[in-house]
């Protein structure tokens, strides 16, 4: 109860001080701590300075093994999990890349879409409408996981585009560990899409799709073209064959 | 009974996180794993949505402020405090040493390891493993206690490269306060890695040594021939 009772008072102090100062008003090892009390650890103090004295840095901790983690220093699985966390988010998530306010070519658009893929293992469709300027009013996930009919996609995405009034949306999903060669179901869809849209006034931009490691704008190849119904003007792709 | 399987939710998806990391994860469910912390015994899924809903995504719920995160319904102050910490946390561990690097060179490989060696006062070792096309894929860290059995340290490395299918690798052993020449241990610990890692099909691509603020890479000094 007493080490209950302890965390609760270093999470208190420690906060205080992060919210008032900044993470720079914090030592390596109150970070550590402060880690430690909200995984609900005990001997905090104890164990962040054997920790600090180890590993030097939280840096270098949150690459640690986590077998040694547990068994030498006895952290338990929340703790293990935190530190993770802050790994793996910090190398996924925080790449450094300008923010895409504008899906004014395919590049862009395979940039803006592949951002919202990071991280997913299962097929997701996104749509993002744009104002006549292709600079996005908003976007969102359309479907994720399991097969959707194609009427439902059509008016979800419809709906989202009316309810932003918007008149021009992109679409993409992503091809979980796979190549981003459109299928034959890829076309038709676009075709579906498409035709759907243009009966109420909204023009499908572009239909991108994301693969493992490569991108595929489908206004690029030329063999969709027939399956967009109409042309956009001022949407910059590389026509390829 | 919802209480219980609240408790079920949470531990199933740590070790599923502990499991295969971030890259099985949707966003909302990073955060949910990390909402966990700041609110206890509460159903963090909806909040999850809603923050990332609000704010478009995991980076950009990392960069709001603590104020507006707490005008999130079910976010209050202090589990707002904690979300933004977390973000600091992130963004400091990035600025060091997790920013995608390319390993293309000795010369790129001495400077990492000096950078994530500049904070680091205590004498440890790093693993990085490396893609084929020389690109950063995943860093371990190990205290010198851990090193000081070579027998027990190569099977320990062996257990790690197959747990985390690692291909090749590259050793980088910080003595803060000597300057950087290879020992005689620093020979022996190349010498078992390569003799146990090599049937492993796992390859050791250098060894660097930092001290007083100075790298030394053994392959390029031709101190051991690596394989």
């Amino acid at each position: 109860m007493s080490s209950t009772n302890g965390n609760t008072s270093v999470k208190k102090i420690l906060t205080e001080k992060y919210v008032s100062g900044g993470l720079d008003s914090l030592t390596q090892q109150e970070i550590i701590q402060l880690i430690l009390a909200y995984s609900g650890c005990k001997d905090t103090d104890v164990i962040s300075m054997r920790l600090c004295s180890d590993y030097g840095t939280l840096s270098a901790l949150i690459d640690a093994d986590i077998q040694t983690l547990s068994s030498e220093y006895g952290l338990n699985e929340q703790a293990i999990v935190l530190l993770r966390l802050i790994s793996q988010v910090s190398r996924h998530y925080l790449k450094k890349e300008e923010k895409i306010t504008c899906l004014r070519s395919s590049s862009a658009a395979v940039k803006f879409f592949r951002k919202l893929c990071a991280g997913a293992d299962e097929e997701n469709l996104f749509a993002a409408c744009t104002n006549e300027k292709f600079r996005i009013i908003s976007h969102r996930t359309i479907a994720a996981g399991s097969e959707q009919s194609i009427h439902t996609v059509c008016r979800n995405i419809a709906d989202f585009a009316l309810v932003n009034k918007s008149g021009i949306i992109f679409i993409a999903h992503n091809h979980p560990n796979s190549a981003a060669a459109p299928s034959m179901s890829d076309f038709s869809s676009t075709r579906e899409i498409s035709l759907a849209l243009d009966k109420i006034g909204i023009m499908l931009a572009d239909h991108i799709i994301i693969g493992s490691d490569s991108a595929v704008s489908m206004r690029e190849i030329s063999e969709a073209a027939p399956f967009f119904s109409g042309i956009v003007s001022g949407y910059l792709t590389n026509k390829r064959e | 009974m919802s209480q219980v399987q609240h408790g079920g939710h949470r531990e199933r998806l740590r070790s599923r996180f502990l499991q295969t990391g971030a890259k099985g994860f949707q966003q909302h469910e990073l955060l949910e794993l990390l909402l966990f912390y700041a609110l206890p015994r509460i159903n963090t899924n909806n909040i999850a949505h809603s923050l990332i809903e609000g704010f478009g995504s995991l980076p950009e719920v990392l960069e709001a402020d603590i104020s507006r995160l707490s005008s999130v319904k079910g976010i209050n102050s202090s589990s707002a405090a904690f979300i933004s910490l977390f973000g600091d946390l992130c963004r400091y561990c990035s600025d060091y040493c997790h920013k995608p690097v390319k390993l293309s060179s000795v010369r790129k490989v001495r400077e990492y390891f000096l950078n994530y060696f500049s904070s680091v006062n205590s004498e440890m070792y790093l693993i990085l493993s490396i893609s084929p096309s020389n690109d950063l894929l995943n860093v371990h860290s190990f205290t010198i206690s851990e090193f000081s059995s070579i027998s027990g340290v190569a099977r320990k490395i062996a257990e790690i490269s197959v747990r985390n299918n690692i291909r090749r690798i590259i050793i980088g052993h910080n003595q803060p306060e000597q300057p950087p020449m290879p020992q005689e241990k620093d020979y022996e610990l190349t010498r078992i890695f390569s003799e146990t890692l090599f049937p492993l099909g796992i390859e050791i691509c250098d060894h660097i040594i930092c001290g007083c603020g100075k790298a030394f890479s053994m392959h390029e000094n031709g101190a051991y021939s690596f394989i």
